[in-house]
């Protein structure tokens, strides 16, 4: 299901959230709207945690996970840390890691199989990666951009990157990482499409602002018209389609 | 603010660009800055079409637009499907190909990615494997005068992603004053135009004795371009020397190929306070501080005029063969070259020129690139957008001088319109400054020895003061075993790769020390290397595959974190850990190891089988653009004889199409209609499109 | 909240006291007080200035290496919650805390027990260095000569004797 919504008049979801396929975090806000949108979408099959990173709001931004993992940057207090472990699911590995680029979500995108990472990276770092989100790791920069989680969003069935990305580089990076990408904007021509919105393998949430088309765009993409036709389908009635009217 | 771009560099002297030099130097005349713009000589008309354009082939800034927007994609990603996932396997950073997936994900964890990677984020063009091996290895041994002050053990990939920074840092630093404004200045140069109107820059310097002032004196003006076509076929010897601080550097070059270098370094200058010791001795009359640092500088002071003194007596036969000598020698070290009782080098040889332009410590590649800045042409476009932007300049910068002397200050002002400043480019320095300092901690700390003792609130390795440094050193040599006997032999035949000696070693190795695991497993060098670790760096496959079996853990990381699997430069080292993976999947902890995944006879004939397809499909497409080309000209062939045809014609073939038209109101006959191409069909519908594009 | 440690001289640092210095290369250190900021600021190393713990400890005049202190760390893989194991975690850091002033203390009892043998050695050296000070050599020789005499007088004596004898 793709939902738009908003944080206290911003669009920026992905800074005041992460969704993974086993848990979700959301920001600690003035209203309660934020959280209540995802805990209607979400609740009957992961936890929604409220939280705060360092006593921040953006843990979109800070923080990186998936499905067999969280990992949170080193300005993390002991309680939060404490908190993230007693709310989210036990399957899911939690750690804290000394980084000196601690806005992990800008540093790295992944899903639950491979991940992104920027370039300057400590290896160390890397190494925890793999070991708490039981991903492959490649070093890369998307159109020319260092901060990929910012600049792209990927989960298990595809993913969308900055709108620059020349095709080369998009069909180098949806080889490496096994999942179609495309090129897109969020929030009505926003660039930063992995702070703009957060996914999952069966729903997404964007900004208010999104457009129809950019909306329709990420269901495709995304793969969530589940109660639409499969691709063959559609296929061969597209066929059909061309042939009557010729 | 239009500054203009050096768009290609050639270097004289130098037997490779023999032919693009000549060419650019045939029928060119100087070009005059200081006057009114105009010519001096005449100027040749563009009618023809030299070669010379075709020679652009390096763009430098490469800011070619990146168009795919949003829409554009969609209708590119219509096509998506499993042949378009293998035309991904390709690092557009490197700018290689592979043949399969494993491949491309296994090179996007290498150092030469991530190097690659730094220089692309600094705008600079990717070097291949082979250069990049060169720099790490030119690195490792790299010279004690050269490494700054940084620490003794660091990782050389660290250093050469500093590098980088470095180089970007070097380019950038003029252009904080605007480019052009620092051509208009700089008379050290000389332009040229060339027969296809663009304008040549070189140094000034580079010409013989007598021709090097040109601008002041006309006659020598003609000489010029006759002595650059001319040098540019042979390679003239030069001499660069260069004193600064204690340091010392020079080299005898013929043409770009040196004959003799030699640096070396001593301790002179006064730290904290700078200036050499002899220079404050001198100022301050007949105080002499007579602490044991300042005897030791003025006796070293000594010692090291003595010794350039001594070089430079030696190597007086040679110099006296140079055709041009350079020479960067600051306040008292003029002294050293120029003074004494019988001064190394005469004051008034004409062939002595300072270095016009600024340089660095002086170190061997200091005097490398000095060599290489001073014979370097830069083509600089065309001359109109030249002489314009440099012109612009130069008189709105005499404007602001007129106006700065009027100024009555008495009288109310209206605020002075100026330019607005230059934007820096994507990213600043400051930002890559802070960069440096990330990649710089990269050592291994011991965590059992050396944090256990103080728990969170110290870390052992933290400030290190310079008296330090030499303990720390002392102690990690203790820590491996200096190999001796045939360890060691078979250390030095690893090195000189020789295959069959190293085979009989380590198989006498195995019998001395049948079952000894920590035996294979002991590190041999200060950085910790394994005979694993050797074995793979050197590339001895054979004998990687044998010290896996006798095993030798390929888990052990070195003093920079690495496993034995990160050090092999080569596909096939790597396949052989990956084979071994296979036929042992057990034995070690491959993840730990980093390698990729086991690689069986049978894949290994797949991948091969793979490429067999890539390259059919690969002349299939060919053959179908030749077909489509050929096509094309049939149809334009077509039209051309339409074209030709007499009106009449003309006529009946309208008439006839008209006729098609009716049947198609009547709907009675089948019309052949054009249907609209499909790729417009989905671009309105991307929903649609996207389902498509998603069968994979 | 967490009470973290001075980073010159290893104190406790309570919430709301100190300052904190953050290094471009994001590292942060924390101070007391002024004075161990202003000594870091003086690129004073903690292990070289006496009075810190840092020193104490590198210098070996306090327990250093020892296995109780492994307990007390920061750790970036949390536990979940658990109300058992939270009882048992209080009760061991006292008995932990117990043996830890135990050793230190035995460590420091060690040190004055090895002192008192080296001062008891350094004072025979120095007596033995100094023993003209309590016994003047010039004693022994004075009665030296008082013997040698009483010798010779003997000695004449015998003769006398022997040529009386002869006589």
């Amino acid at each position: 299901m793709a939902v738009r919504t908003q944080f206290e008049n911003n669009n920026e979801i992905g800074v005041f959230s992460k969704l993974t396929n086993s848990y979700c975090l959301v920001a600690i806000g003035g209203s309660a709207n934020f959280y209540s949108i995802f805990e209607s979408e979400l609740s009957e099959t992961i936890p929604v945690v409220h939280s705060s990173i360092a006593g921040c709001r953006i843990v979109g931004r800070l923080t990186v996970g998936n499905r067999h993992g969280l990992i949170v940057p080193n300005s993390t207090t002991d309680q939060e840390l404490q908190h993230l472990r007693n709310s989210i699911p036990d399957s899911v590995k939690i750690q804290r890691v000394e980084e000196k680029l601690s806005a992990l979500g800008n540093v790295v995108a992944c899903n639950d199989y491979v991940a992104l990472v920027h370039p300057d990276l400590d290896r160390e770092t890397e190494e925890i990666l793999q070991d708490t989100l039981g991903v492959e790791v490649f070093r890369q920069s998307v159109a020319g951009n260092a901060l990929v989680g910012s600049y792209c969003l990927f989960t298990n069935q595809g993913g969308i990157v900055h709108p620059k990305t020349p095709t080369s580089e998009q069909d180098e990076l949806s080889s490496l990482l096994q999942v179609p990408l495309v090129a897109g904007s969020i929030n009505r021509g926003s660039e930063v499409v992995g702070a703009g919105m957060v996914a999952n393998d069966w729903s997404i949430f964007c900004g208010m602002d999104t457009t129809a088309t950019e909306l329709s765009l990420l269901e495709a993409v995304f793969r969530l018209n589940a109660g639409a036709p499969l691709p063959q389908q559609t296929a061969n009635m597209r066929q059909s389609l061309i042939e009557s009217m010729s | 603010m239009a500054a203009f771009r050096v768009s290609q560099r050639f270097q004289i002297f130098n037997q490779v660009h023999l032919n693009e030099v000549t060419e650019l130097f045939s029928g060119s005349t100087l070009l005059d800055l200081d006057g009114n713009g105009e010519d001096i000589g005449e100027i040749p008309s563009v009618d023809e079409e030299t070669s010379f354009d075709s020679l652009q082939h390096i763009d430098s800034d490469k800011n070619a637009p990146l168009v795919p927007e949003e829409e554009a994609d969609v209708s590119g990603s219509d096509s998506f499907s499993e042949a378009k996932l293998d035309a991904g396997l390709m690092c557009t950073t490197c700018d290689v190909k592979f043949v399969a997936l494993s491949d491309q994900r296994q090179h996007f964890r290498l150092d030469w990615h991530r190097y690659n990677l730094k220089r692309k984020s600094h705008n600079q063009a990717p070097v291949n494997e082979e250069n990049f091996q060169e720099m790490m290895d030119g690195l490792s041994s790299i010279s004690g005068s050269d490494a700054e002050d940084s620490v003794s053990i660091s990782n050389p990939l660290s250093r050469l992603l500093e590098k980088v920074i470095v180089e970007d840092l070097d380019e950038k630093k003029p252009t904080a004053g605007s480019r052009t404004e620092r051509i208009t200045k700089n008379y050290s140069k000389i332009y040229c135009k060339t027969k296809t109107n663009q304008v040549i820059s070189f140094y000034a310097a580079v010409l013989p004795p007598g021709l090097g002032k040109w601008h002041r004196d006309s006659d020598s003006l003609e000489k010029v371009l006759p002595y650059m076509r001319e040098v540019v076929t042979r390679s003239p010897k030069v001499g660069i020397f260069m004193i600064s601080g204690g340091h010392f550097a020079a080299g005898l070059f013929e043409g770009t190929t040196e004959i003799l270098h030699k640096t070396f370094h001593s301790y002179t200058v006064r730290a904290k306070q700078g200036g050499a010791q002899g220079s404050r001795d001198a100022k301050n009359g007949s105080s002499h501080p007579k602490s044991a640092g300042a005897s030791l500088r003025r006796y070293n002071e000594q010692a090291f005029n003595q010794h350039v003194q001594d070089l430079l007596a030696a190597w007086k036969e040679k110099i006296d063969q140079c055709e041009l000598i350079f020479y960067r020698a600051v306040s008292f070290n003029r002294n050293i070259l120029f003074g004494g009782q019988n001064p190394p080098l005469d004051k008034s040889d004409a062939r002595l020129k300072t270095i016009p332009f600024q340089t660095k410590r002086p170190t061997f590649s200091e005097v490398k690139r000095v060599l290489a800045v001073l014979t370097t042409i830069e083509l600089l476009g065309d001359v109109e957008t030249f002489k314009s932007t440099v012109l612009k300049q130069k008189r709105s910068r005499s404007d602001a001088v007129k106006t700065k002397k009027i100024i009555d200050r008495a009288k109310s002002r209206s605020p002075i319109v100026r330019d607005e400043p230059p934007i820096p480019p994507s990213s600043p320095e400051t930002h890559s400054e802070g960069e440096c300092e990330l990649i710089e901690v990269e050592t291994v700390i011991d965590f059992q020895s050396e944090l256990q003792e103080y728990g969170d609130s110290f870390s052992a390795q933290e400030p290190k003061k310079k008296g330090s440094k030499k303990k720390k050193a002392k102690t990690k040599n203790d820590e491996f075993v200096k190999p001796t006997g045939i360890l060691e032999l078979t250390l030095k035949a690893m090195q000189e790769k020789n295959l069959s000696l190293t085979d009989e070693l380590i198989t006498k190795l195995k019998n001395e020390f049948p079952s000894g695991e920590s035996f294979w497993n002991q590190p041999v060098d200060i950085q910790s290397l394994t005979l694993l670790h050797y074995a793979t760096k050197y590339d001895l496959q054979e004998i990687v595959w044998t010290l896996l079996d006798y095993g030798c853990d390929p888990t052990l990381k070195d003093k920079l974190g690495k496993c034995s699997y990160n050090w092999a430069s080569t596909k096939d080292c790597r396949r052989v850990y990956m084979r071994f993976q296979a036929e042992f999947p057990d034995k070690y902890d491959y993840a730990k190891a980093q390698v990729p995944g086991p690689l069986t006879k049978e894949m290994e004939d797949q991948k091969a089988e793979k490429q067999k397809a890539l390259n059919k499909i690969k002349r299939e497409k060919e053959k179908m653009k030749k077909q489509e080309k050929k096509e094309k000209q049939q149809e334009i062939d077509e039209k051309n004889r339409y074209l030709n045809l007499s009106d009449r014609e003309k006529r009946a073939l309208a008439a006839e199409r008209r006729i098609l038209g009716q049947a198609v109101k009547t709907g009675d006959q089948k019309p052949i209609l054009q249907l609209n191409p499909p790729n417009e069909y989905f671009l309105l519908n991307p929903l649609l499109n996207c389902d498509h594009f998603l069968q994979i | 909240m967490r009470i973290e440690k001075c980073y010159f001289c290893s104190s406790h640092l309570y919430p709301g006291h100190g300052i904190q210095f953050v290094r471009n290369d994001c590292k942060i250190f924390k101070f007391c007080r002024s004075k161990c900021h202003r000594a870091f600021q003086k690129k004073k190393n903690p292990r070289k200035v006496r009075w810190t713990k840092a020193f104490r400890k590198s210098a070996g005049k306090e327990l250093g290496v020892d296995p109780s202190f492994e307990f007390e760390k920061r750790r970036n893989a949390p536990q979940k919650y658990d109300r058992e194991a939270w009882v048992k975690t209080v009760e061991a850091m006292k008995r932990i805390e117990k043996i830890k002033h135990k050793r230190s203390s035995h460590h420091i009892m060690q040190r004055l027990k090895k002192a008192k043998v080296l001062d008891k050695e350094k004072d025979i050296k120095e007596v033995q260095r100094n023993l003209s000070l309590i016994r003047s050599p010039a004693a022994g020789l004075k009665k030296a000569q008082e013997e040698r005499m009483v010798e010779e007088i003997h000695e004449s004596d015998e003769e006398m004797m022997a040529e009386e004898i002869e006589l």
